[in-house]
């Protein structure tokens, strides 16, 4: 099946070739344009001419901004659910799950909301949990499938945010993990084992002064590893803060169509817009080759079941069949944890049938419906999204592929509002930790659908990568580099105008 | 459509969420810590109620039911948790600690009935609940199909029963200390059969009948409501056979073991029976019209719940 799919997509790339992406705009070389444009997770079923025709004329932006859109609401297509007012907003399936493999999707989040424990324990299937660890279970920090949040001064742990680190790398990589905290800093340890860091977070404050005599006050969040538990960070290391993204909606983005994405890419700023989308291309531990990032605050995963075994390898400690390594994200310097008991009864901790289950439950959280899609000040703030040009990165919409053995995310046309791409945005929000192709200074487009709904499923407002905007507004008004053009716009913008760009924002 | 889901899972909770209780020392040492950390007992529960990044699940049904039968150290053999009940007793105490597993009990005990008459209330006239489902009749007769469907499949059928079977691990029972699994799963499937029928047995005896969704379904499709009370009736005997073999001695624990046919058989017979009847349900919900909005085939750019085809 899986090969089959390649062959189609090859045969598919034919209509896609003409003047839709290339070497030269995506920056890749001809074999890493390949690589990209294959996409083996997916069993894809060719477009037809006809087909390609009306997804270009759907698909193209709207210069209309008096209503709605068709099809608008449905941000998800058929998979939309209905927008609830609780917290339980991201955690329906996919409206268009049929009853037979919704249980699928409810028996992974079974697997999702468990809480693991360190081995031994009497449990056989639920241990294994580190020894290190930066939560005990994927909800505990993709709370309520919403995103995280860096910690308030009163909270006692760092839940849902972490660092990761490396350094820089030899013979053309990028970087390699730190030699002996690996590839992220866990800060809690199994009974028995020393925690590697604890995080250390302060601010300083950057005052705006916005059209119109607003003023905001930006928080610039300073890190620090504390608490070491094994030495000196490595010299030149590099850190770089994660919040959990909001976790709706990825099965569809895992099956936008690679040549879709490559084709909104201009590496070098080709044509002159200020804008420089470049595609990742990073390894698949699944399928043991290059493929388009798609997953992470940089793109750094390629699917959903890469992200999942390396969220369970890194985040967890936990062994999957694609890191069989029951001591996770532990280097040979840290003798201790390499000692510590497994709960892998001989085997893997986190079997192929569990990594199966999380991800189809990872690929199927439902996309809420747009709220006030017609009100007149949310069309304002359409129409100021574009003008701005916030719609060039934040791109509104693509249809999936056709597929033939995922009925929920096939042939839907989506709003995401990202083009998955990576971009500048600026020393302001730069980590300076290069992520195979991403440089010290990128960031992949997040998508904005949802977003309005984080304070009801998650109770917080904090966004970007690390959390460190209190608000869209302060979101918005971090972006730099290449997007610093529409901020600027944005700071210009009378005050109405805006608040209407905040209401558009909202009702996504 | 929360507030059926409430009452539909009032007696129920997944052993699986108190995993990190199986770990002995752990359990001991920060049930003990939270009473002894914080003065005012229910305070603490409900802090930690509201805390999802505490190291230990919250007080809950789990939580009593640990501190009354302690952990099943029998793995897959037959018996439960053996709990002494000195093990709590101020002025007998085996085990030491008893003040730091009483306390923790009251605190649970205490979580549960005040969640049970917070339910309870929602029921009430005037209730939230009761006026969500009574304000609008397909809503509610909505929300009562949904919650009747999601809880005896996705919730039962999946995570309560179908999950244990794939990992064969003995704390996958879902009351894993008392091994009372048996009775939560008859039970849950008594909660559903009666909101169908409209009718509840009360513990003296009285039946109390009344106006139910099977009467509606009967007006519309007299075939249908007679494969659905079939449905319903097999959704008790095939529990009701998990009942049987656990009273008997054939714990549940024993079932998911790997390689236990018998055990498989039984849990997996319940289980096409909550897959059955779940199917039947989604047929009530076209006879009743219940249906939501209906995915069009058309593209028109005049419906905005149109979906792109």
């Amino acid at each position: 099946m899986r090969c089959a799919g390649w062959l189609l997509v090859v045969a598919a790339l034919w209509p896609m070739a003409a003047g839709s992406q290339s070497v030269l705009s995506t920056g890749l070389t001809a074999d890493e344009l390949a690589a990209a444009l294959t996409e083996p997770h997916l069993a894809i079923l060719p477009r037809t001419a006809a087909e390609t025709a009306r997804i270009a004329a759907a698909t193209s932006p709207t210069a209309d901004f008096s209503k709605p859109e068709g099809f608008e609401d449905n941000q998800a297509g058929a998979a939309t659910v209905r927008a609830m007012e609780t917290a339980d907003a991201f955690s329906q399936p996919s409206a268009n799950i049929s009853f037979s493999r919704e249980d699928r999707f409810k028996v992974g989040n079974g697997l999702f909301t468990r809480i693991w424990v360190a081995a031994p324990a009497s449990t056989r299937a639920s241990d294994g949990l580190g020894p290190l660890y930066n939560a005990r279970g994927c909800q505990n920090c993709h709370l309520k499938d919403g995103r995280g949040h860096p910690p308030a001064p009163a909270d006692e742990s760092a839940v849902s945010m972490f660092l990761r680190i490396s350094v820089p790398g030899t013979d053309g990589t990028a970087t390699l993990p730190d030699p002996v905290y690996g590839g992220q800093l866990q800060d809690f340890a199994a009974p028995g084992q020393v925690a590697e860091y604890r995080l250390g977070l302060r601010h300083e404050p950057i005052t705006l002064l916005l059209a119109g005599g607003e003023v905001a006050t930006l928080q610039r969040p300073i890190y620090s590893a504390d608490a070491l538990g094994y030495g000196p960070l490595a010299k030149g290391a590099m850190l770089s803060p994660r919040v959990a993204p909001q976790m709706i909606g990825l099965g569809l983005l895992e099956a936008i169509p690679a040549a879709d994405i490559l084709a909104l890419a201009d590496d070098g700023d080709k044509d002159g817009d200020g804008i420089s989308g470049r595609p990742n291309l990073v390894p698949s531990a699944e399928f043991d080759r290059q493929m388009l990032g798609r997953f992470g605050l940089k793109a750094g995963a390629p699917t959903i079941r890469d992200q999942a075994a390396g969220a369970f390898h890194g985040d967890m400690g936990l062994s999957t069949p694609l890191f069989p390594a029951a001591t996770g994200d532990c280097t040979a310097a840290q003798t201790t944890c390499l000692a510590a008991p497994d709960g892998a009864d001989g085997g893997i901790e986190v079997s192929a049938e569990a990594l199966d289950l999380v991800t189809f439950y990872s690929r199927n959280l439902g996309v809420p419906a747009r709220r006030g899609s017609a009100d007149p000040l949310v069309l304002r703030g359409k129409s100021l999204f574009y003008a701005a040009g916030c719609a060039t990165c934040h791109h509104p919409k693509f249809v999936t592929h056709r597929l033939s053995d995922q009925p929920e995310q096939s042939f839907q046309l989506i709003w995401p509002y990202t083009d998955l791409l990576l971009h500048d945005m600026g020393e302001g929000l730069a980590d300076h930790r290069p992520e195979a192709r991403a440089s010290g200074l990128e960031w992949r487009t997040a998508p904005l659908w949802g977003i309005g709904l984080t304070a009801t499923v998650s109770g917080h407002t904090r966004f970007l990568h690390d959390g460190r905007a209190g608000s869209l507004l302060e979101a918005v008004l971090w972006h730099g580099g290449e997007a610093e053009a529409a901020q600027q716009r944005v700071v210009a913008l009378p005050k109405p105008d805006r608040d209407a760009l905040i209401r558009f924002l909202e009702s996504l | 459509m929360q507030a059926i889901r409430l009452f539909a899972i009032a007696a129920t909770c997944a052993c699986a969420s108190a995993a990190l209780a199986t770990d002995r020392a752990a359990a001991v040492e920060t049930y003990a810590g939270i009473a002894a950390a914080f003065g005012d007992s229910l305070t603490a529960a409900k802090r930690l109620q509201m805390s999802v990044d505490a190291l230990i699940a919250a007080p809950s049904a789990d939580t009593v039911e640990f501190l009354l039968w302690r952990q099943d150290l029998n793995g897959f053999g037959p018996d439960a948790g053996q709990r002494q009940w000195t093990d709590l007793a101020a002025d007998a105490c085996t085990n030491g600690n008893c003040d730091r597993r009483a306390d923790p009990l009251k605190v649970a005990t205490d979580l549960l009935v005040a969640d049970l008459d917070f339910m309870a209330g929602n029921w009430a006239e005037g209730g939230a609940a009761r006026l969500a489902v009574t304000a609008d009749p397909d809503t509610g007769l909505q929300a009562m199909l949904t919650g009747m469907g999601s809880l005896g499949y996705g919730e039962q059928a999946g995570q309560r029963m179908k999950l244990g079977l794939m990992l064969n691990d003995p704390e996958e029972e879902h009351d894993c200390f008392s091994g009372n699994t048996f009775n939560s799963h008859y039970y849950n499937g008594l909660g559903i059969r009666n909101i169908c029928l409209g009718q509840y047995l009360g513990i003296d005896g009285t039946l109390i009948p009344g106006p139910s969704p099977a009467d509606l379904v009967a007006e519309a499709d007299p075939g249908l409501d007679r494969a659905m009370r079939a449905d319903l009736d097999d959704t008790m005997a095939r529990p009701g056979r998990i009942k049987t073999a656990g009273e008997a001695g054939f714990a549940h624990d024993m079932m998911l073991q790997a390689g236990n046919a018998r055990g498989e058989a039984l849990i997996m017979g319940a289980v096409d029976a909550l897959v059955h009847q779940t199917r039947g349900i989604e047929h009530v919900v076209t006879a009743l019209g219940l249906n939501g909005v209906t995915v069009e085939g058309s593209d028109s750019l005049d419906n905005p719940a149109a979906v792109f085809q």
